[in-house]
């Protein structure tokens, strides 16, 4: 996996470079706009990670000019701008997730992992693991044949684990996702909804889905077979 | 004009409250990491002394980075944020029942809402924000087996007040003598400053029983 790093502060550039390249994924750098827009448009990336703040042109206009030409390039964009309408004006602008700093590498990795994984995702109907089926249009849920009621929030929190089949998701992913906050401030929310949703789609049935990882936050995943 | 003089005092005094919260808050991880660090490079130590260096810096700078972001998410709800559309209240209060509905069972408490449908000057992402914090406080501050009740009705032909109390069957009426107490709760906070940068407020009282309450007050938009 090939990813464009796009961060002009240079000892934060390379500790990503560094982080990534020990998680095996080999790295670009790119330390202003100009670099990072020729880099991704020319280049065949599998994700790139943008900084907003860029020199020669900012991290939007970078955004705003390679999605066009690179409409399936995940992009992970870094900002130090806190509030709410950032976080917005980048997914708006075709960002596919965002990360407020400071950040723990542990955090960015994590979520590189998730975009890596559900880019393949995006464009199917019905999400399968093990015996349970999701379907994203008909907004159903059946386990083992046997249709599944879930509220709103719980089809959004499932879907959203579905689309990281495999790979752990944080808390803060989860709260910023499904509830679409930009801070955790420790709330149970996740994790009483997450009890709602093993007491409906794995109580009673075989394999479990949902697991804790402690420390880290939750996933899903057949343990005998594999996400399918 | 006095009034408008007051409001920027206030709005002054909050900043500089911020200001000195946050230089405390960081000023303890932050001496920690530097005096860590500093001593990570004298000569002397093995590699099992450094490793413990190291990780008791770690421990200070994930401390640091979760003061910071508290300031910054605090720092971010006194802004309105885009007002130019005004937010049905009813809607938005209704759907964070919902969602928290899994939380007050858990929580064995009871929630309660009744709001009249009204329209408020705000920023809809910005409240959406404030009263899933004020709900998550309400929930998580309540004693089992109890009713977390909110109720919105027009308090002026200008404002509109979200009122809220926790009671057992016997009911609690809110204390007017008693004086309101902002609880030391980041959740708490950001939602009053949502409220106040949209031009209203979040006021709380709580007895030592446990019992709470206390009102939002938002602007009408019409």
């Amino acid at each position: 996996m090939r990813i464009l790093v796009v961060e002009d502060d240079a000892p934060l550039a390379s500790f990503l470079s560094k982080g990534l390249e020990a998680e095996h994924y080999a790295v670009d750098i790119a330390s202003d706009g100009e670099d990072a827009r020729w880099l991704a448009c020319e280049s065949d990336f599998d994700l790139m990670i943008l900084d907003l703040n860029l020199p020669k042109l900012d991290g939007i206009a970078v955004l705003q000019a390679v999605r066009p030409q690179k409409p399936s390039l995940p992009v992970l964009v870094l900002t130090g701008r806190s509030q709410l309408e950032d976080r917005v004006q980048s997914l708006d602008s075709g960002a596919d997730d965002c990360l407020l700093k400071p950040f723990s590498f542990t955090e960015l990795s994590a979520r590189v992992r998730a975009l890596l994984r559900r880019h393949p995702f995006t464009t199917e109907t019905v999400l399968k693991i093990a015996d349970l089926e999701l379907n994203r249009i008909e907004r159903t849920v059946k386990r083992a044949g046997k249709r599944i009621e879930l509220t709103s929030k719980e089809f959004g929190l499932l879907e959203y684990l579905f689309r990281n089949a495999g790979h752990r998701i944080t808390r803060s992913m989860i709260v910023e996702h499904v509830w679409n906050l930009s801070f955790d401030t420790g709330t149970n929310i996740v994790d009483v909804y997450i009890n709602y949703l093993r007491n409906k789609i794995d109580d009673g049935f075989s394999p479990k889905l949902i697991h804790t990882v402690r420390g880290v936050g939750y996933e899903l995943r057949c343990p005998v077979e594999g996400a399918a | 004009m006095t009034a408008a003089s007051t409001s920027d005092q206030a709005a002054q005094r909050t900043e500089r409250d911020l200001v000195s919260e946050l230089f405390h808050a960081i000023s303890q991880p932050l001496t920690a990491l530097e005096c860590g660090l500093e001593l990570s490079l004298r000569r002397d130590k093995t590699a099992t002394q450094l490793r413990a260096r190291v990780k008791s810096a770690l421990v200070a700078a994930k401390l640091l980075h979760q003061r910071l972001s508290e300031a910054k998410v605090l720092q971010d709800a006194a802004e309105p944020g885009d007002t130019s559309q005004a937010v049905a209240l009813e809607t938005l209060l209704l759907e964070l029942r919902e969602d928290f509905l899994p939380v007050a069972e858990s929580a064995k408490v009871n929630l309660c809402l009744m709001c009249e449908t009204a329209t408020v000057r705000g920023n809809e992402a910005r409240f959406r924000n404030g009263f899933f914090y004020l709900f998550e406080f309400l929930l998580r501050t309540c004693p089992s087996h109890r009713t977390v009740s909110i109720r919105a009705r027009r308090a002026s032909l200008t404002t509109l007040e979200i009122s809220f109390r926790n009671c057992d069957l016997g009911g609690f009426e809110f204390p007017e003598s008693m004086p309101s107490a902002a609880p030391p709760d980041l959740g708490w906070r950001v939602a009053q400053r949502t409220f106040q940068a949209a031009g209203g407020d979040l006021v709380l009282t709580q007895n030592q029983s446990g019992q709470f309450a206390g009102y939002v007050r938002l602007l009408l938009a019409n």
